[in-house]
């Protein structure tokens, strides 16, 4: 892999292999005593729609309670949509049975101490779906796929006969992304694969990702809390606020130029040597419950630019720039595409993200370069 | 002392900077065990450590490079298996008085845990009890440790220490579970202010929380300590966020302190190769994306460890002497050039000179992180240009 970013900043020509169109969760609310609501649910993921090209990244990005893993869960279909479509390779993945769906999307799990069986061998965890799916037909070629299945995650044949706690957690995590490569899916979800690693292996994972990206032209879903790392590691970022993808775009143009103030507010709160100054936090306090979900945008209670509309009516997508898209009224009257919201240089990012309100920032901003640097 | 909200406070008091020719806490040789005899694990060797009054202090590494452990073995916390097995610990508490934390006895440490050291754990849950309002749990420091304190003062002193964590009255009679994280990481941090130590030791006090509510539980730490002019030994693994908030800060490996430095010269001029590595493993927010390695391997076994450097088997640079010599965490030696750092590592002992990036001019103290404002707005006021306020178009 020569970088990060040396996939398009906008791969998204063609059909997308894996499609999510307006999926819903709700989940029921059971609760006893005389407070109970008939029909209570907690709005897990509203509306949410997601395209994931071959070769490429999305990274979404959000708080515990946004959303982030439930989405996830529905996009590898261990849970049932409230309502939405999901296509894989454009048509209806309703229609698939669950194995054959699995062959084509496997997920990568945050806890690898806990995602893999302690009293097997490697050889096991990684012989298992090769045999439910019928690809190692006899002992030989069984051998031979596990081989490279470990050499395809930089993993010593050797490593075969290994418990899973004679592994370092970096090792484990390698384990477990190349049992989900055992089907040869087209697409891999890895909901928070690096969290529970330790800091200084946590990037080697990320590059072995980047380089199945590139390599086998896997479409990865990289779940994260961390917006560093999804800048890092993502060609997409969808940011996730209270159960909605509040914002997507180009990973640098996202967090160079944040236009939603959550998500200049994710990026003020992010721990960042680099800054001069602490970032003012704009937008303090807690998401809210989304048993009652606040009317209108989710985020207006603790916008600091919130307007009257924004306590009304759901702020529809709008298009920023090109590719980017936010869902906020303080783009919707601005027809001028491309306008920044964030004044800064790499170097110097002035007095931090969503100091200065959208509106002004139009007439006092130079443009910077658009998409990403390589 | 008066006790105002945090929000409201303007410019921060002269009692939090640091002192830095006052030592609060002097750790000398530290060495624990986890076990006892041959096959014991040595946790923590030869740790040297001073934590002066009113600083933060980081101090980072990797799970298992001993961090906790020594933090634990220097407040006398520490649970069996772990065995402290040499070095010293001494608290000055002002006034003349010092005591070796690591040879008083139990009395004595009854005496000065929570009144003079006190802890926040990271799992504030596990931390609090399920079962007493925390009301009631902050009272109860209260009563075994000012005894002269009747229920009355006792409950206004709950209610002002809640308040300084922002956290209202009416809460008194909540239970944790009826908490969020991020309150229940408040009552914990007002719970080890209540009897206004002198040092407060965080392990990992917002790792479990989400970005926003843990750059606001810093920023009111950060005003509670130039007001209370604590100091703080601050465990983290999150390096990128210790730079922003310490003064100083440690890096741990298998067990040693390998670089001890100011925060800002740790991030820009790092003297050992761990540090470096580990500087390289977390992304950047800005400019352009660049390709990045880590650190190469895995953290040692310490069951197991290698010889000479422990991180020699990951290190970029290592040479023949690196493998069967332990370097010692000593000032750094350069040729024509007065360097005030000190590090563990063979490159830095003045033989030959370090590669380059090992070797970047010493930044200017400047202004320190902004745990600790130097002159100049407080925290959270850092340029914000007036009449942005309210920028509804």
């Amino acid at each position: 892999m020569t970088s990060p970013s040396a996939a398009p900043a906008l791969p998204v020509t063609g059909t997308p292999v894996l499609e999510a169109r307006s999926l819903v969760k709700h989940f029921p609310v059971h609760r006893r005593g005389r407070r109970t609501q008939r029909g209570a649910v907690v709005h897990a993921v509203e509306d949410v729609s997601i395209a994931v090209p071959e070769a490429s990244i999305t990274a979404v990005v959000g708080e515990s309670g946004c959303g982030k893993s439930t989405l996830t869960r529905m996009l590898a279909r261990l849970i049932r949509p409230t309502s939405g479509e999901l296509l894989l390779n454009g048509s209806p993945a309703a229609r698939q049975d669950a194995r054959e769906y699995a062959g084509q999307v496997q997920m990568v799990l945050q806890d690898p101490f806990a995602s893999l069986n302690l009293v097997h061998t490697v050889r096991y965890h990684l012989a298992r779906p090769l045999r439910i799916h019928g690809l190692g037909p006899d002992a030989r070629s069984m051998d031979d796929e596990i081989t490279s299945l470990l050499e395809r995650v930089a993993l010593s044949p050797q490593t075969a006969d290994k418990y899973p706690h004679e592994l370092s957690g970096g090792q484990r995590q390698r384990v477990a992304i190349a049992r989900a490569l055992a089907v040869r899916p087209r697409v891999l979800l890895a909901d928070e694969p690096v969290s529970m690693l330790d800091v200084s292996i946590r990037l080697g994972v990320l590059n072995l990702l980047g380089d199945l990206r590139e390599r086998e032209r896997l479409a990865l879903v990289y779940v994260t809390h961390d917006i560093a790392s999804a800048r890092y590691l993502g060609d997409t970022i969808a940011v996730m606020y209270a159960g909605q993808i509040i914002e997507q775009g180009p990973a640098a143009t996202v967090t160079d130029q944040p236009s939603h103030p959550y998500t200049q507010l994710l990026l003020a709160a992010a721990p960042d040597p680099d800054r001069p100054s602490p970032a003012a936090l704009r937008g303090r306090g807690a998401p809210p419950s989304l048993v009652s979900p606040p009317a209108g945008c989710r985020f207006h209670p603790r916008c600091p630019f919130a307007m009257a509309i924004c306590a009304e009516q759901a702020p529809p997508g709008v298009k920023v720039a090109p590719g980017h898209v936010s869902a906020c009224w303080l783009h919707a009257k601005d027809t001028d595409p491309g306008t920044p919201q964030k004044p800064s240089t790499p170097q110097n990012p002035g007095p931090g993200p969503g100091s200065i309100p959208p509106t002004t920032a139009s007439q006092q901003d130079s443009r910077p370069p658009r998409g990403e640097s390589t | 002392m008066t006790l105002l909200h945090v929000g409201t406070l303007d410019q921060p008091a002269e009692a939090g900077r640091p002192r830095p020719d006052e030592p609060l806490l002097e750790v000398t040789g530290l060495c624990v065990d986890y076990g006892i005899g041959p096959d014991a694990v040595h946790a923590v060797l030869d740790a040297d450590l001073v934590l002066h009054r009113g600083e933060v202090l980081g101090l980072a590494g990797e799970s298992g490079s001993g961090k906790s452990t020594f933090a634990y073995a220097a407040t006398r916390l520490l649970r069996a298996p772990g065995v402290i097995t040499g070095g010293s610990a001494r608290l000055h508490l002002g006034q003349g008085r010092d005591i070796d934390l690591l040879a008083a006895d139990e009395a004595q440490l009854r005496r000065l845990r929570w009144a003079h050291v006190a802890v926040v754990l990271q799992s504030a849950m596990h931390a609090l009890n399920p079962v007493m309002s925390i009301g009631d749990q902050l009272g109860d420091v209260l009563q075994a440790h000012r005894p002269d304190m009747n229920r009355a003062a006792r409950r206004d002193r709950a209610v002002q220490l809640l308040d300084m964590v922002g956290i209202t009255a009416d809460r008194l009679r909540s239970y944790p579970h009826e908490l969020s994280g991020g309150m229940r990481q408040r009552v914990m941090i007002a719970m080890a202010l209540a009897l206004e130590p002198q040092l407060v030791i965080m392990d990992e006090p917002t790792t479990a929380l989400d970005v926003v509510t843990q750059r606001e539980i810093l920023e009111e730490l950060a005003a509670l300590r130039d007001r209370l002019g604590f100091a703080v030994l601050f465990i983290t693994h999150d390096l990128s966020l210790l730079i922003e908030i310490a003064d100083s800060i440690a890096i741990m490996y298998g067990g040693r302190i390998v670089e001890r430095a100011r925060a800002t010269a740790l991030f820009r001029a790092p003297r050992h190769p761990y540090t470096l590595g580990l500087l390289g493993s977390f992304p950047s927010l800005h400019g352009p994306r660049v390709h990045m390695t880590g650190i190469a391997g895995s953290p040692p076994d310490l069951r197991n460890p290698p010889a000479g450097c422990p991180f020699h088997p990951r290190c970029g640079y290592v040479m023949e002497r690196c493998r069967t010599e332990l370097p010692p965490l000593r000032p750094v030696v350069r040729a024509g050039v007065a360097d005030p750092r000190v590090a563990a590592c063979w490159l830095q002992d003045g033989s030959a000179p370090p590669p380059a990036e090992l070797a970047r001019p010493e930044p200017d103290p400047g202004p320190g992180p902004y745990l600790s404002p130097g002159p100049g707005p407080g925290p959270g006021a850092g340029g914000t240009p007036a009449g942005t306020e309210g920028g509804t178009p």
